[in-house]
């Protein structure tokens, strides 16, 4: 069973890989898309159908031994059965694509997910992606991209690149395994793990916070914030939009002193890391409350600002800062 | 390792298919086998409809298994023989299937249950067992793919479009088509996987119980327990004329010793091989082939007398055809007979161990014969008396007999005078012993069924007989049957001509029915059946190859494998072919075509707004093209894939938008 295998999978992958890195075309970033040619599908028997064929096998030699023919036919008949499985299980992943990966950002501690596009010109049942033992099974329409999600666990903060991933199938009665491997040069971010129960932060202007005044005005413009069916048509950021996709409306608020700057620099009896992560954790609550806030990390300085484009950019800052 | 636990619908068609797999045994098995089996199966079947039925626990199921294989000891004294070790292994199904708990514990049960499938062909290999072993192997088989269908791998997150690939045709497409294209190289392996002339290992070679047909001993009643029994025992092809139906006497055991009541063998004097050497002629003897249904017993049939034994088997000094191995299988030998052989052997020896009789029982009979040998002393006119006393006084060939008491000879001889072959046979030899001629009995089968489907014979165990067998210093052992004395129909016609002639068998069309039905029965023996090692050999020969070696073998095998990967790869690249395309283009398709239908000619350059303006020109009021180009519109160019929900609304419109371009009246282009 291929899900019990993957640890020990792993690590014989890890041994050969080491070995003969070039029997694994995942040791090698290729481009999108990646079509499942016959060169890079392997194929080998499940352990269940190592157990399968030695049934058959006895069944075999069974009926070899006594001339019995009932018992012969039905051996080979099982047996052929077996071999044709095998072909079924390879084609079942030949000329599989991968059209598209993308990464959604994740904090660290949380799995990222992946979003897998695959694309096959004919029906294919049970195809199952996996990292590690994270796999997902599904099936796939003729001609019809369909999208997995492929999840991947947080290690560390900052640029996480798509490790190899495995794209399987043991179709149709779970005899025979075919395998590719996919490496792509796709990545996304990892932001640092927000603290839990972080302190209030320690700067004075945002001890209001808490009360601060959520009620729209119109008096000032302190930032952006998303789009919410209901917002005036007037005040929609049209030049954002342009840029990003993002529909989001400029936030007007009563003239106010309550705004949050976060700066690393405050920090300075944490370590780097745990800095980080109580930033990230303010960051959050600043969203959370509709406060401005403003971030600094070392030289990079983020004008306060809110939503949704704002708080990725905040965070971005926070992954990427070493 | 702990598996995830398995679904019900997975449950439910492992349960099946270990009651499939596990019900043609039960036949052949003691009655508290098939109450266990069918409780373990039903108990695990009822946890699923009633959840709150508990689990037997750990140490009750070792219990259980110890307990069940000491009873089987106790019931086979060995768990190796082919009737124990098949009940053995559908007890352990049933028991593995009362645990099976998780998906590995079911494939296991599964593996086990094709195990169990082809171990009972050992028990039987008639064509109703074969097709039913075939539906069997695909319930199995259906079961693994349910098993490894996406839905039931809790072990794996189910992910996209997997919930609409769980349908019945999709499973049942997931079974057949691999099944199909499984078939052509079951063939080729069946055919050209070296055979093994001797076997490596023994062969089991215990007898079951269950069969019935001739034995070494004849007790009243014995052998006409055989005429309800329809079943054939063999079928025979003449390769030289056929003899007469009243000349086929299909000899098998010969008894030598009476006690009073029963007939036993001299297993003693019936082991030493006959010196026959050079005393067959060709004049007398006939050539035919035997395929004979497996006995369990080690006699082998031929026509009265034997003069070659096929391999494994040898003639005895009475004339018995005997097999050094019991017939568990079909057995197809090839088999010559010389009438005249058994008087050309002079075996003066074997007289004097054909006259012993028990002293102290069926006195009158003794006396009667004491009488005779005083009145006459030839035997040949002792032999003729004892057939004229048969013939002429009131003695009546019946199936249905008054019991006989301790003396059963004199009771049959004085007293009910009715019976039929064995009553006659028995009380003929008792007599000629008693009269000082050496006698013996002779069972068997006489006459035949020829098939009017085809050109061979059928005997079946109704045609079951016993005649005797008397020693003329000058013309050596001779058979005698009394019965013909009685009942000439008997030998001339058949056991049913005889005493059932309204039977069933005798309606024409029913007859002609059997007749196909055995036909096709015969067609199974004699191609499948007894495919063996020396048929292997000569597979070719039609190709002018004399003898086929392991090369032709290796190539066929190669040849075969890579026929059924082409097989499978034409399939379903015609498959992929056929696939179809992306729904909303299709769609968009069938919408071009109700437009060109209408003389609105939309060639495939114009995506759907394009397509919409010139409907919107063509057409007034054409709402429906319109939702459907939009919707497709939204559809194809969203930042998500459209949802199945998504893509059936689209073709909902579609059809719509359709029947609206169908029935709208045209406007003549602006």
């Amino acid at each position: 069973m291929p899900a019990a295998l993957i640890p020990r999978e792993e690590r014989w992958r890890a041994w050969l890989s080491k070995r003969a890195p070039k029997l694994f075309l995942g040791a090698r970033v290729e481009p999108l898309p990646v079509i499942f040619d016959r060169k890079r599908i392997y194929t080998l028997p499940t352990r269940f159908g190592f157990f399968f064929g030695a049934m058959a096998l006895l069944c075999v030699f069974g009926g070899l031994n006594y001339n019995n023919n009932v018992v012969l036919m039905l051996a080979f008949l099982v047996a052929a059965l077996g071999f044709v499985s095998l072909l079924y299980a390879f084609l079942n992943l030949r000329d599989l694509s991968v059209i598209s990966v993308v990464g959604q950002p994740a904090f660290l501690g949380e799995l990222v997910t992946f979003q897998v596009l695959l694309q096959a010109p004919s029906v294919r049942d049970s195809v199952v992606i996996n990292y590690r033992n994270l796999s997902q099974v599904g099936g796939l329409d003729a001609r019809t991209p369909t999208a997995y999600e492929l999840l991947v666990p947080t290690e560390r903060r900052g640029v996480l690149a798509l490790p190899a991933f495995r794209v399987w199938t043991d179709y149709p009665f779970g005899l025979f395994y075919a395998w590719s491997y996919v490496r792509v040069a796709v990545s996304t971010l990892v932001y640092p793990k927000p603290e839990a129960d972080a302190p209030v932060w320690p700067n004075a202007n945002a001890q209001l916070g808490a009360q601060a005044s959520r009620e729209p005005g119109d008096d000032d413009l302190v930032g952006l914030k998303d789009y919410v069916p209901g917002d005036r048509a007037q005040r929609i950021a049209w030049a954002v939009y342009a840029r990003s996709d993002e529909l989001s409306v400029r936030d007007f608020r009563r003239a106010q002193s309550k705004r949050v700057s976060l700066d690393l620099a405050d920090l300075k009896g944490l370590s780097l890391e745990a800095a980080l992560s109580r930033l990230c954790a303010w960051v959050l609550r600043a969203e959370s409350l509709n406060l401005p806030y403003s971030l600094k990390v070392g030289s990079t300085d983020i004008p306060a600002g809110l939503g949704r484009s704002h708080r990725e950019r905040c965070l971005e800052c926070l992954a990427l800062h070493s | 390792m702990s598996s995830p636990a398995l679904s019900k619908l997975a449950v439910n068609v492992t349960g099946l298919a270990c009651l499939s797999a596990a019900l043609p045994t039960l036949f052949w098995m003691p009655l508290w086998v098939t109450a266990v089996v069918l409780l373990a199966l039903g108990y695990r079947l009822a946890q699923e409809q009633w959840p709150r039925l508990p689990r037997p626990p750990g140490p009750l199921r070792l219990l259980l298994t110890i307990a069940v294989v000491a009873v089987l000891l106790i019931e086979f004294r060995t768990l190796l023989g082919r009737q124990a070790g098949v009940t053995l292994l559908t007890l352990m199904l049933s028991l593995k299937f009362l645990e099976t708990a998780s998906r590995r514990d079911a494939l296991l049960t599964v593996t086990l249950c094709y195990f169990v499938t082809a171990c009972q062909g050992l028990l039987s290999q008639t064509m109703a067992i074969a097709g039913y072993m075939v539906f069997t192997v695909l319930l199995i088989t259906l079961c693994l793919r349910v098993l490894n269908a996406p839905e039931q791998r809790s072990e794996l997150r189910l992910g996209p479009s997997a919930s609409q690939s769980f349908s019945v045709w999709r499973i049942l497409r997931a079974l057949l088509i691999p099944l199909l294209h499984a078939l052509p190289l079951a063939v080729i392996f069946f055919l050209f996987v070296p055979r093994l002339g001797t076997p490596v290992f023994g062969v089991p070679e215990d007898a079951m119980e269950a069969r019935t047909g001739l034995s070494d001993e004849m007790a009243p009643g014995s052998v006409s327990k055989l005429y309800i029994d329809d079943d054939p025992v063999f079928r025979v092809r003449f390769e030289t004329a056929a003899p007469d139906q009243s000349q086929m006497y299909w000899r098998g055991p010969v008894l030598w010793n009476f006690d009073g009541t029963k007939w036993t063998a001299s297993w003693g004097y019936s082991r030493v091989p006959a010196q026959i050497a050079g005393l067959t002629q060709a004049a007398t003897t006939l050539r035919y082939e035997v395929i004979l249904e497996p006995t369990d017993r080690n006699w082998l049939f031929a026509l009265d007398v034997a003069s070659s034994a096929p391999e494994g088997a040898q003639i005895t000094r009475d004339f018995q055809l005997v097999s050094r191995k019991p017939i568990i299988s079909l057995k197809r030998y090839t088999q010559t007979s010389d009438s005249g052989l058994m008087s050309r052997v002079r075996d003066d020896r074997s007289a004097n161990l054909a006259l012993g009789l028990p002293p102290d029982r069926n006195l009158k009979t003794l006396e009667l014969g004491a009488q005779w040998r005083r009145e006459t002393p030839d035997p040949s006119a002792l032999v003729e008396r004892a057939l004229r006393k048969f013939r002429d006084e009131e003695y009546f060939y019946t199936l249905n007999p008054q019991t006989l008491g301790i003396d059963p000879v004199d009771d049959f001889l004085f007293k009910t005078r009715e019976g039929y072959c064995e009553h006659f046979a028995s009380a003929f030899t008792v007599l000629m012993r008693a009269s000082g001629v050496p006698a013996r009995v002779v069972t068997g089968y006489q006459g035949g069924y020829k098939s009017a489907a085809a050109d061979y014979w059928i005997v079946r165990q109704s045609d079951a007989h016993a005649w005797s067998e008397v020693w003329l210093d000058e013309r050596g052992w001779v058979r005698v049957d009394p019965t013909s004395a009685v009942s000439p129909d008997r030998i001339n016609r058949g056991v049913d001509a005889a005493m059932r002639p309204n039977r069933y068998a005798e309606q024409p069309w029913l007859r002609d029915l059997r007749d196909r039905f055995d036909l096709i029965n015969d067609v199974w023996n004699r191609t499948i059946l007894t495919f063996n090692a020396a048929r292997q050999n000569a597979l070719l020969e039609p190709f002018g190859i004399p003898e086929m070696d392991w090369r032709y073998s290796a190539g066929a095998l190669v040849g075969g494998l890579l026929l059924t990967a082409l097989l499978v790869m034409v399939t379903l690249w015609w498959w992929q072919r056929r696939a179809p395309r992306d729904p909303m283009a299709q769609e968009l398709a069938a919408l071009r075509r109700a437009l060109a239908r209408r003389g609105v000619e939309a060639g495939a350059h114009l995506g759907p707004t394009e397509l919409l303006a010139l409907i919107n020109l063509r057409f007034a009021g054409a709402r429906h093209a319109a939702d459907f180009l939009n919707q497709l519109n939204l559809a194809r160019y969203a930042q998500a894939l459209p949802s199945a929900a998504q893509v059936q609304q689209i073709r909902l419109l579609s059809t719509r938008a359709q029947r609206q371009i169908r029935k709208l009246p045209l406007q003549s282009g602006a």
